[in-house]
């Protein structure tokens, strides 16, 4: 990173010509020489897609078309920059969207109007030393050796103390990706020992939510916003875990605090059509999501779940035709399979409606292959859509087997088998649903004991033969893939190491991680196993 | 007829939208108040280039522009402080207390001010340790000393000093000058929001109320911070003391 201003390429984006005009100036003075302008999102995309920048100043509000932030995702979405790139947002006045969190597309820096040459250059020098101090942070969270970038940060904390904020944010944000939830729920502890800082406490909650803690995180992030020092985090993660306690309405509530904070979130607006269909308000529903589409329009992460839950209300109240031209627009827009897969569903639900029963039929057809094509990338949601399709197209016995195969899955998730009792009971198959249920659990259970049995017996191989066998049914089942990995750690402390089954173990246990990130067994197993690979 | 009786649909459309949706003037105001700032940011830049090419051309002007700065951004400042008022009585505020370098946000500050204070020929002297740090919302205090800083500027002979320093559990800034200092009537110990706005040094107390504010949203385990001025220091001028816990 060979940065001074002299040799920087740099990006002004301003939709104001004056502005513009003056920016160029100030960074001139500052001593930049190779200085490029763009007076709107997509003339800036199309500059970033040409040039590599070692600086950007960009303003946050660009009139028309794309906003400073959505520049900025797209930018980092489509690594049009890189880390060591130098990304100022330039705002009139300090607004809720500007505190700090730990989201993953911030700008390394605000600054608020007026500006004036010193004050750019001496921010500007700033945060390029800044960078340099981070480089080798930021080269092993590209390796993803969160481990690595944890004992830099605890290095330099030491070396500069005024520092020590971010580089405190930085380890805990790198342990949640580690998925360390011990060690970051220490390390926000001991910072709230001394005092209450509102990233921090709402860091926790976070932590206490990702774990399944409900009612702490409800607690402690309902303390930071008593405190009066929220961030919009803090709202996205409290309406989260009032929505796993159940608690719908309290949830709206507070998304629609959030929104009246920062009234320009496409992912919010959608949230809320989401909490105020379940609540039973249609029409505000209806105009949440609306204004979602709307909002993303220009954004790089937009999702087709604003459209489908649309065109769903719109199928419900009798506009089908709608339903159609909204997944129209979905299939037009988004190619990743769950958007396809959705579309369908949806599409499914809006033909039957209008009648078009051949062309349901062949659409569940569809539906049905593109959800085995996902393999274990299909979540639960996406079975139930198509389960209830299933069911509403009166194919029962499909519906049933493919019911089972999630229960099977999910056997031992609480929060997983009580979203498919609602699921039975809103179609009317409560009975039938809790033995289904019952009986899944029941056979996973005693696969999975038999496997301990004959590991306890001293029966291993024939142990981690069984498993596999599982593993191959039930790929998304947690609690399988984690024995699975246990046994092949004894095996591997027994006999010695062997290359494939290090390789085996590890692949199990980020399977495992990825089904239930944080799970404590999972993460001593992976200790485990680094012990064993380093011995 | 005709024209008459649109406008009669029109001011009845505009009745029922103001019942549903209130507009409240506050809100106009403040929507108002962010463009007028975007407008003076686009002024004080445009002066302070145009006071450094006359102050090279050695322009007869000079003297007139500096004081164009100085009212520049006075109105900034009370622009500002006006939409933070607004902002923070409507819960909209969003006060972000978190740990700063506090030698790096002084810096700002008087690089904020440089020009007007080269051009005024007045020595800041700062005065802050380089690796101390505190906890404060970066923006409020910014404003609350920027608008200090401002008012020193007028009243003081040719020397500020900024000093700060975290003692006792909590971070002391002061802003010293070394003009004739507050007169007697205006010393009554610590500053209070909640005593409305008074006059200090002929202006209408905008400022001080604004800082007052600051003060008191810096809360910390029971203890809110503190406003103060008074009149000595290192030059024996006016004394602007802000404490935060």
């Amino acid at each position: 990173m060979a940065m001074n201003l002299k040799d920087a390429q740099v990006l002004i984006i301003d939709d104001f010509e004056g502005m513009c005009k003056m920016l160029r100036e100030f960074i001139r003075a500052a001593g930049a020489q190779r200085i490029d302008t763009a007076n709107n999102g997509k003339d800036a995309v199309t500059a970033m897609t040409k040039r590599k920048y070692d600086i950007v100043l960009c303003d946050y509000n660009l009139g028309e078309g794309k906003n400073g932030q959505q520049v900025l995702e797209e930018a980092k979405v489509r690594e049009l920059i890189g880390y060591a790139t130098v990304w100022i947002m330039i705002t009139a006045e300090k607004t809720m969207d500007m505190v700090m969190g730990a989201a993953e597309y911030e700008p390394d820096d605000y600054l608020l109007k007026p500006i004036n040459e010193e004050l750019l250059k001496g921010r500007l020098e700033r945060l390029i030393s800044k960078k340099w101090a981070l480089q080798d942070v930021e080269k092993a969270v590209k390796r993803k050796d969160y481990g690595k970038a944890v004992a830099r940060c605890d290095e330099l904390m030491k070396l500069d103390p005024t520092m020590a904020q971010d580089l405190l944010r930085l380890k805990a944000r790198f342990l949640l990706a580690k998925g360390d939830y011990p060690a970051v729920k220490a390390l926000f502890e001991s910072l709230l020992s001394v005092r209450s800082i509102s990233w921090a406490k709402t860091g926790l909650g976070k932590v206490y939510f990702l774990s399944g803690e409900y009612l702490k995180a409800k607690d402690i992030l309902s303390e930071v916003l008593e405190e009066n020092s929220s961030s919009l985090e803090t709202y996205d993660w409290l309406v989260k875990t009032y929505q796993a306690l159940g608690d719908n309405e309290q949830a709206q509530a507070l998304i629609t605090q959030a929104l009246a904070l920062s009234p320009n979130s496409g992912p919010r607006h959608k949230v809320l059509g989401e909490l105020a269909n379940t609540n039973g308000d249609k029409a505000l529903a209806e105009s949440a999501y609306r204004k979602s589409i709307k909002l993303a329009e220009h954004s790089i992460l937009k999702t087709s779940e604003a459209f489908t839950g649309l065109a769903q209300l719109c199928t419900e109240k009798g506009d089908a035709q709608e339903a159609l031209k909204l997944m129209a627009d979905v299939r037009k827009t988004f190619s990743d399979p769950v958007s396809t897969l959705q579309a369908s569903i949806t599409e499914v639900a809006a033909h039957q409606k209008l009648g078009h029963t051949a062309q349901a039929q062949s659409l569940l057809q569809d539906a049905e292959r593109q959800l085995k094509g996902m393999g274990s990338k299909a979540g639960v949601a996406e079975n139930l859509a198509l389960a209830n399709a299933m069911l509403s197209l009166g194919d029962k016995e499909k519906a049933l087997m493919l019911l089972t195969q999630v229960a099977k899955n999910n056997h031992d998730s609480p929060a997983v088998l009580s979203q498919m009792d609602k699921f039975f009971k809103e179609a009317n198959l409560q009975e039938e649903g809790k033995s289904l249920i019952q009986a899944s659990k029941d056979e996973v259970i005693e696969i999975n004991n038999q496997g301990v049995r004959l590991a306890q017996d001293g029966k291993l191989e024939e142990a981690i033969e069984l498993l596999r066998q599982a593993v191959a049914q039930l790929p998304n089942n947690f609690r399988i893939r984690l024995n699975l990995a246990g046994m092949l750690l004894k095996r591997l402390q027994e006999n010695g190491r062997e290359d494939a089954l290090l390789y085996e173990t590890r692949k199990e246990l980020e399977r495992a991680n990825i089904l239930r990130p944080g799970d404590v067994k999972c993460l001593e197993y992976m200790q485990l196993l680094d012990r064993l690979v380093a011995a | 007829m005709l024209a008459a009786g649109l406008k009669q649909s029109w001011i009845m459309e505009n009745q029922t939208k103001s019942e549903t949706e209130p507009f409240a003037f506050a809100d106009f105001l403040a929507l108002s108040v962010h463009d007028m700032k975007n407008s003076l940011g686009m002024l004080i830049g445009a002066l302070e280039n145009t006071i450094k090419e006359a102050r090279v051309s050695d322009s007869p002007l000079s003297p007139q522009l500096g004081q164009m700065e100085y009212e520049a951004k006075r109105l900034n400042n009370n622009l500002l402080q006006l939409l933070c008022i607004y902002k923070i009585s409507n819960r909209l505020y969003p006060v972000d207390i978190q740990e700063h370098p506090i030698r790096a946000v002084l810096e700002e500050i008087v690089m904020q001010n440089r020009p007007l204070l080269e051009f005024r020929q007045i020595k800041l002297a700062l005065d802050c340790q380089s690796d101390s740090v505190w906890y404060f919302d970066k923006e409020l205090l910014s404003g609350a000393l920027n608008n200090a800083l401002n008012n020193a500027i007028q009243h003081t002979a040719d020397q500020l000093r900024l000093v700060a320093r975290v003692a006792d559990g909590q971070l002391e800034v002061r802003v010293e000058d070394n003009g004739g200092g507050y007169p007697d009537a205006l010393l009554h110990g610590v500053v209070s929001a909640n005593k409305g706005i008074n006059f200090y040094r002929g202006s209408t107390g905008l400022g001080m109320y604004f800082s007052a504010l600051v003060a008191n949203l810096h809360q910390n385990n029971g203890h809110s911070g503190s406003l103060t001025i008074e009149n000595g220091g290192a030059y024996g001028g006016g004394c602007f003391v802000l404490r935060l816990p």
